[in-house]
């Protein structure tokens, strides 16, 4: 009797433990320290792919943001955003100031001709 | 006199208490077991989060190199003329940027005149085709030269860097040495170069 005791304490001692480290290995955390890089990383790519395209210089020369921002949509489809043309002091006027924003920075030397200039992306989750 | 040995009741039940504790140790055994689990667990997760935010830090950084290094061969492609002029400008305008997150020499040559323009942080000794050049952070210095190569070294922290740069009748060619980044950095050396 006392045999079988201890085989049912083992069992569920055995159990126990398997079950422990099924729930606490089963899944990968996300936290939002790299979910914030992830996120940079999507920004960088979508500029990235507009200059590839030959449309953001254009946009840039013609400081164009609208269409820059309409471009964006289309790819940024899980963000919301804001972008702005400038060189140095870029106004953040449109950026809430109650979220957690990343902001990218695209630099640019000029379309047909030299100029230095960058296009600023500020991002945050869409709710 | 005959002394009476006092039994509490504890003979029997005292073995079977032992053996209920062996018993027992199974159990406390897991509890032990699951705790150091959850501890390791813990300690497994803030290594993967930093090795996994070091990586796409790493990866953001590398798109900024190549953004970078991009609009400097967009620079020596639309310049008709002004070449040194606009690498120099917008060398200086992405340091006031980046500050110290952007180290950068360019060395720029174009029919025999050899334009080098140093924002590496630092002053540093160069020395092309065995002439020495002591350039300040954020200066520029031009020199004529008539040699089929270009043979450019300098020191840089505590590396000693030679590049043979061949030249071509008919072509530009600009050599960049940048990093981006400050614990976690970049760095791209490459020759670039357009024909006329």
């Amino acid at each position: 009797m006392k045999g079988y005791l201890y085989t049912l304490e083992v069992l569920i001692s055995f159990s126990v433990l398997v079950v422990t480290l099924v729930s606490l290995f089963r899944t990968s955390s996300q936290t939002p320290e790299t979910e914030l890089g992830i996120i940079k990383n999507a920004g960088f790519d979508a500029l990235q792919y507009l200059n590839d395209k030959g449309d953001l210089k254009k946009f840039i020369a013609q400081r164009d943001e609208l269409a820059l921002e309409n471009s964006l949509k289309s790819i940024l489809t899980d963000f919301e955003f804001e972008t702005e043309i400038c060189r140095t002091n870029c106004s953040d006027m449109n950026v809430p100031k109650n979220e957690t924003v990343i902001v990218v920075d695209y630099y640019s030397s000029g379309y047909l001709n030299y100029d230095n200039e960058k296009v600023r992306l500020w991002m945050w989750k869409k709710y | 006199m005959t002394m009476k040995r006092l039994d509490y009741g504890c003979g029997k039940s005292t073995k079977d208490g032992e053996k209920m504790r062996k018993g027992q140790m199974f159990l406390a055994g897991t509890i032990v077991l699951i705790v150091g689990m959850i501890l390791l667990k813990n300690v497994i997760e803030i290594y993967d989060i930093t090795e996994e935010k070091r990586h796409i830090e790493t990866i953001i950084i590398d798109k900024q190199l190549k953004n970078i290094m991009h609009e400097y061969e967009n620079i020596i492609n639309i310049a008709k003329e002004s070449c040194q002029n606009y690498l120099y400008n917008f060398s200086y305008y992405l340091k006031s940027e980046m500050h110290h997150r952007i180290k950068i020499l360019y060395v720029f040559i174009d029919d025999m005149n050899v334009t080098v323009g140093n924002f590496l942080g630092e002053r540093i000794n160069l020395t092309i085709n065995n002439v020495n050049f002591v350039l300040n952070d954020g200066e520029q210095a031009s020199n004529l030269f008539s040699f089929a190569n270009i043979t450019l070294s300098y020191q840089y922290r505590n590396d000693n860097i030679t590049e043979i740069i061949p030249i071509e009748p008919n072509k530009v060619f600009a050599f960049f040495d940048i990093t981006v980044g400050d614990k976690s950095f970049v760095r791209a050396k490459y020759l670039y170069n357009r024909t006329y």
